[in-house]
C-alpha cells in the first residue's frame, strides 16, 4: 500500500509529539479533557497536510502552529475568562490526578506560569519543560538563536520574581 | 535557576496523558485518518491503471482544442489575408500560404499549374488594377507585382523567371533585315510591340533596362515553339503534342486573354513588350508576328494554342496601343 509509510510516518510523529502537544494545550486551558481534545483535533487537521504529501519541513513547528490557532479559537469562544477565574469557581484541571499533592502542585505550577506573558510562558515551556534548545526554538519561532536566548533568560527572571 | 523554578518546571513537565489515555487518543487517531486516506493511496491506481485513459482522453482534448484554436485562427487570418492587397501586412500571407495551398491542392484537383499559375496572374493584375482606383500604386508596388508576374509566367512557360523582369519596359533595338536572329527574338505569346513605326522586321527585342546584353525576356520554349526565318509562318505539326505541352498551350492561350483583358493595368505596370498584346495576335493562329518572323505553338484540337503570324510572308504585327 502507498499509503502505509505516510500513515506510519505520521503516528510516528504522534508518539514523538503527542505529551507535548498536549502540554501545550492544557497549560493554555488548564482543562485536561479539552486538552485531550485539542490534541486530537490537531494531529487530525495535520493529518490533512500530511495525507496530501505537502513538503513539511518540521512536523514539531505544524504541529505546535495548529495547536495555537486551536487554542485561540477556544479562547474567543470561552470569552477570555482567566484561570484564576475558573479556579475561584471550583475548576479542577487536574481532576484526573490521584494525588492531592501532585493536583496542589500542578496548580500552583499553573497559576504561575499563567501569571507570565503569553510570550513568555511559551518560552519558558518550550524551553524547560520540551527541552527544546534555543536553536530549535528560533528556528521553530523564524527568530534569530541570539534573539530567542535573550528572552528565555528574561522570561526565566520574571518568573523567578513571581515566585519568590 | 532557582529551587522554586526548578519545582515549577519539574511539575509542568510531569504533565501528560497517561498511557489510557495515549492509547485511546492514539486509537481514535488511527480511526480518524483511516477515514481520510493518504492522497499518494488515491492517486496510485490513477497513475497505473484504469484513470490512464483518461489522462489519455484529456491530453487529447486539450490537444484537439489547441489545433482547433489554430485551425480557426489561421483560417481567419487567411480569409483576411485574401482580401489583401500588395502593401497590405497579411498580403505576404496570401502569397505564401493561400495561394501555395492553391498550387499544392491544384494537381489532386485535376487543375494543371500553368493554368493555376495562369489565375494568378489574372489575381495580380486585378490586384494591381485595386491599387491604381484606389491610387495606392506605387513604383515599388509596382515592382513588386511584376516580379510576382514574372514568376508566375516563368512557371506557366516552365522557364527560371525572367531575368530583368524589373526592367520597366523593353527594348526594341533596331538590327538589319539580314539578321536572322530576328525570329529568336519573338515571345511565343506571338506579338511584341514595336516602340516606333520602323518596320516591324528590324526590330529585336530584348528586355533589359540599360544593357541590352542582359538575358533575353523572350519566353521561349525549346521543343514546342517552332520559329520559322523568313516569314514563313505555318504550322508545324510534325511531333506529337505530350499532355504537359498541351497544358501549356492551353496556359499561354489563358494568359494571353488575361493579358488582353487588362491590357490598361498590363500598360501601367509596364510590364516587359511580350506581356504587350498587339493587334491581330492572339489564339488559334491569328495573324500576328515580327517581321516574318513566323511563331507558332503545335496545332492542338482546339487551335487555343497556336500564336503569332502562322501566315507568315512579313506581315509585321500593328502595336495595338498605336
Amino acid at each position: 500500500m502507498a499509503g502505509k509509510p505516510k500513515e506510519a510516518e505520521f503516528l510516528k510523529a504522534y508518539e514523538a509529539y503527542a505529551d507535548a502537544i498536549f502540554r501545550r494545550c492544557f497549560f493554555k486551558t488548564s482543562d485536561r479533557e479539552l486538552a485531550k481534545d485539542l490534541t486530537q483535533q490537531t494531529f487530525l487537521r495535520a493529518w490533512t497536510y500530511w495525507r496530501e504529501g505537502r513538503d513539511i519541513e518540521n512536523e514539531r513547528a505544524l504541529l505546535y502552529r495548529i495547536a495555537n490557532n486551536l487554542i485561540i479559537d477556544w479562547y474567543r469562544q470561552r470569552k477570555s475568562e482567566s484561570l484564576d477565574d475558573l479556579l475561584e469557581k471550583g475548576f479542577d484541571p487536574v481532576a484526573e490526578r490521584e494525588s492531592t499533592e501532585d493536583k496542589a502542585e500542578i496548580s500552583w505550577a499553573l497559576q504561575n506560569l499563567s501569571r507570565l506573558k503569553e510570550e513568555d510562558q511559551e518560552l519558558i515551556t518550550l524551553r524547560f519543560v520540551e527541552d527544546m534548545s534555543p536553536k530549535d526554538i528560533a528556528a521553530l519561532k523564524g527568530e534569530k538563536e541570539n534573539n530567542i536566548s535573550v528572552r528565555i533568560h528574561r522570561a526565566l527572571g520574571r518568573l523567578r520574581k513571581l515566585i519568590t | 535557576m532557582d529551587e522554586k523554578s526548578k519545582k515549577l518546571i519539574e511539575v509542568l513537565k510531569q504533565t501528560h496523558l497517561s498511557s489510557g489515555e495515549r492509547k485511546q487518543l492514539c486509537a481514535e487517531l488511527v480511526a480518524d485518518i483511516s477515514k481520510m486516506p493518504a492522497s499518494t493511496e488515491v492517486l496510485a491506481p490513477q497513475a497505473s491503471g484504469p484513470s490512464w485513459p483518461w489522462q489519455y482522453f484529456a491530453w487529447q482534448r486539450v490537444a484537439w482544442a489547441i489545433a482547433l484554436v489554430l485551425i480557426i485562427g489561421t483560417g481567419s487570418l487567411s480569409a483576411f489575408a485574401e482580401q489583401s492587397l500588395p502593401g497590405d501586412r497579411l498580403y505576404p500571407m496570401k502569397l505564401s500560404f493561400n495561394e501555395g495551398i492553391v498550387r499544392l491542392t491544384a494537381p489532386a484537383l485535376g487543375s494543371p499549374v500553368s493554368e493555376v499559375e495562369v489565375k494568378l496572374v489574372k489575381r495580380r493584375l486585378e490586384e494591381a488594377e485595386k491599387l491604381a482606383s484606389q491610387e495606392r500604386l506605387s513604383p515599388i508596388l509596382k515592382e513588386q507585382i511584376k516580379i510576382q508576374v514574372a514568376k508566375q509566367v516563368a512557371v506557366i512557360n516552365r522557364a527560371e523567371p525572367i531575368a530583368a523582369v524589373s526592367a520597366p519596359v523593353a527594348v526594341l533595338t533596331p538590327v538589319s533585315e539580314s539578321d536572322d536572329t530576328i525570329p529568336t527574338a519573338v515571345s511565343e505569346l506571338g506579338d511584341t510591340k514595336p516602340v516606333d513605326n520602323r518596320e516591324a522586321g528590324s526590330m529585336k527585342v530584348f528586355s533589359t533596362l540599360d544593357d541590352v546584353t542582359a538575358p533575353s525576356v523572350t519566353i521561349e520554349p525549346k521543343t514546342e515553339i517552332q520559329t520559322e526565318a523568313g516569314g514563313s509562318g505555318g504550322v508545324s505539326g510534325d511531333m506529337p503534342m505530350t499532355k504537359m505541352e498541351i497544358e501549356k498551350a492551353e496556359a499561354l492561350s489563358g494568359l494571353k486573354e488575361v493579358l488582353e483583358e487588362h491590357q490598361t493595368i498590363v500598360e501601367e505596370l509596364e510590364l516587359p513588350t511580350i506581356y504587350q498584346v498587339t493587334e491581330g495576335s492572339g489564339p488559334a493562329g491569328a495573324g500576328g508576328g515580327v517581321g516574318g518572323a513566323g511563331v507558332k505553338l503545335p496545332n492542338i484540337e482546339s487551335g487555343a494554342a497556336s500564336y503569332g503570324a502562322s501566315s507568315g510572308g512579313g506581315g509585321g504585327g500593328t502595336k495595338k496601343s498605336d
